[in-house]
């Protein structure tokens, strides 16, 4: 008895130290620790994820696990986000993008700076309406850069989720099926639009980004050219919203 | 040369002064700035409680058009919450209180009791389920409900780092001369105060 408990106690000191690193390392804006996202899908991913951060300087990033080691999603998905501090330190502007495969289980993180563009009801209606049904068909790259271009879209102000649409998006859900399909296809429009626009900017952003990258040294940047990829201090405190598929 | 004799002596009284003033003011600010830090994580957790009681009247009212004759569960709510009305925001003080606390920490556990059982009986609604408003209501609360949780941890790991502070020698003579009181931590209550589990 006395054995089993001491062993009981030497694996729980074992666990201890471990449980201590078990949030995975920050690498980049994807982080794709469960291989679910295509090479090509992870460039489109970090090329929107980059100039949003050039243009706004907030930083977003995501990741994929396989599974949550025992916890549950908003606690893993808060002790990433505080590990991890993404977005500036004095604007608190980060956003983590959460997918668990084997829990089927996918959470936005909004960080305190952005809790009043990005609210819960908007980071629920894009979990809902336009990451899941992609992963419903196993699409789970494609879900997650719908879903990151939807956010991008909103924190750069060329998407607003109103309230108008969320009710909409109710009526139509409510009368017929068909419904789904069209608010697809508009959103879709609005996605293409705005990534027209966004890609016309990008070039005139990487030329600004590249004078100004060598007038300053780029010392101030977080993320950026070469070096490590890291967060820039930012602050979370539980906002964002979680759904499941 | 006679004064050579008291100089020595001067000159270690003044040190040991000195060195006990700057190491009294040390502990002292440090003291200061801690319990400040708890007082502002201590107003997050208000402030997260204050956005549930925001939230309540929105979500009861849209539950009342499709659930109206759950009159029992949406009542409870209503009334935790008017319980609650008078309480939120009150000052720091509560925080040496321990049975203040203790009241307001149960208080707002049978709102978060009540709003858990409001929860499970709107799955009996598939109406309301489908109800895109009623959904960003739903997200609200359970980001709000994360919120909480979130703020109480921080919270609670400001009062610790405090409360261990104070309470070791000999600092402890200092936070008893000047007043500094150890402060209460959430408890995880029995059941009733764990956040809702609302499952899509």
């Amino acid at each position: 008895m006395k054995k089993t408990l001491l062993f009981l106690a030497a694996a729980l000191m074992a666990l201890l130290p471990v449980s201590g690193q078990t949030i995975p390392e920050l690498k980049g804006y994807v982080n794709d620790y469960a291989g679910v996202i295509s090479s090509s899908e992870e460039r489109d991913i970090t090329s929107m994820l980059s100039s949003l951060e050039k243009s706004t300087s907030a930083q977003i990033a995501v990741l994929t696990v396989k599974n949550l080691q025992g916890y549950d999603l908003e606690s893993f998905s808060i002790k990433t986000a505080d590990q991890w501090k993404l977005g500036r330190k004095d604007r608190d502007n980060g956003i983590l993008i959460l997918l668990a495969m084997e829990e089927k289980k996918v959470r936005i993180e909004v960080g305190y700076g952005l809790e009043g563009t990005m609210t819960d009801a908007k980071s629920g209606y894009i979990i809902r309406n336009i990451i899941i049904p992609d992963f419903q068909k196993g699409n789970f790259g494609k879900g997650i850069s719908k879903g990151v271009e939807a956010v991008s879209s909103v924190i750069g102000g060329t998407l607003d989720i109103s309230d108008k649409d969320i009710a909409e998006s109710q009526s139509r859900t409510r009368s017929s099926s068909s419904g789904g399909f069209i608010n697809v296809v508009i959103f879709l429009i609005i996605f293409f639009l705005s990534a027209l626009t966004r890609g016309r900017r990008r070039r005139g952003g990487l030329f600004q980004a590249l004078f100004w990258g060598s007038v300053l040294s780029g010392g101030r940047r977080s993320g950026g050219f070469g070096g490590g990829f890291s967060g820039g201090g930012g602050g979370f405190g539980g906002g964002g919203a979680s759904g499941g598929w | 040369m006679k004064s050579n004799k008291w100089l020595f002596p001067v000159i270690i009284i003044a040190v040991i002064v000195i060195a006990g003033y700057s190491s009294f003011k040390g502990t002292y600010n440090k003291m200061v700035q801690m319990e400040e830090s708890v007082k502002a994580s201590w107003s997050q957790v208000e402030n997260v409680y204050q956005r549930r009681l925001d939230l309540i009247p929105n979500l009861v009212e849209t539950v009342k058009g499709y659930a109206a004759h759950e009159s029992d569960t949406l009542t409870a709510v209503t009334e935790a919450r008017a319980k609650l009305g008078g309480m939120v925001n009150i000052s720091d003080e509560v925080l040496q209180d321990p049975e203040a606390f203790q009241r307001f920490q149960q208080a707002q556990g049978e709102l978060s009791g009540a709003l858990q059982r409001l929860m499970v009986v709107t799955e009996n609604y598939p109406e309301l389920k489908a109800n895109q408003n009623f959904l960003a209501l739903q997200d609200q609360l359970e980001g709000t409900e994360n919120r909480i949780a979130v703020e109480r941890m921080r919270f609670n790991e400001d009062a610790q780092g405090y409360n261990t502070y104070i309470k070791q020698f000999p600092r402890m003579i200092i936070a008893n001369m000047s007043g500094f009181d150890e402060i209460a931590y959430f408890k995880a209550a029995e059941g009733a105060d764990s956040a809702p589990a609302v499952k899509f």
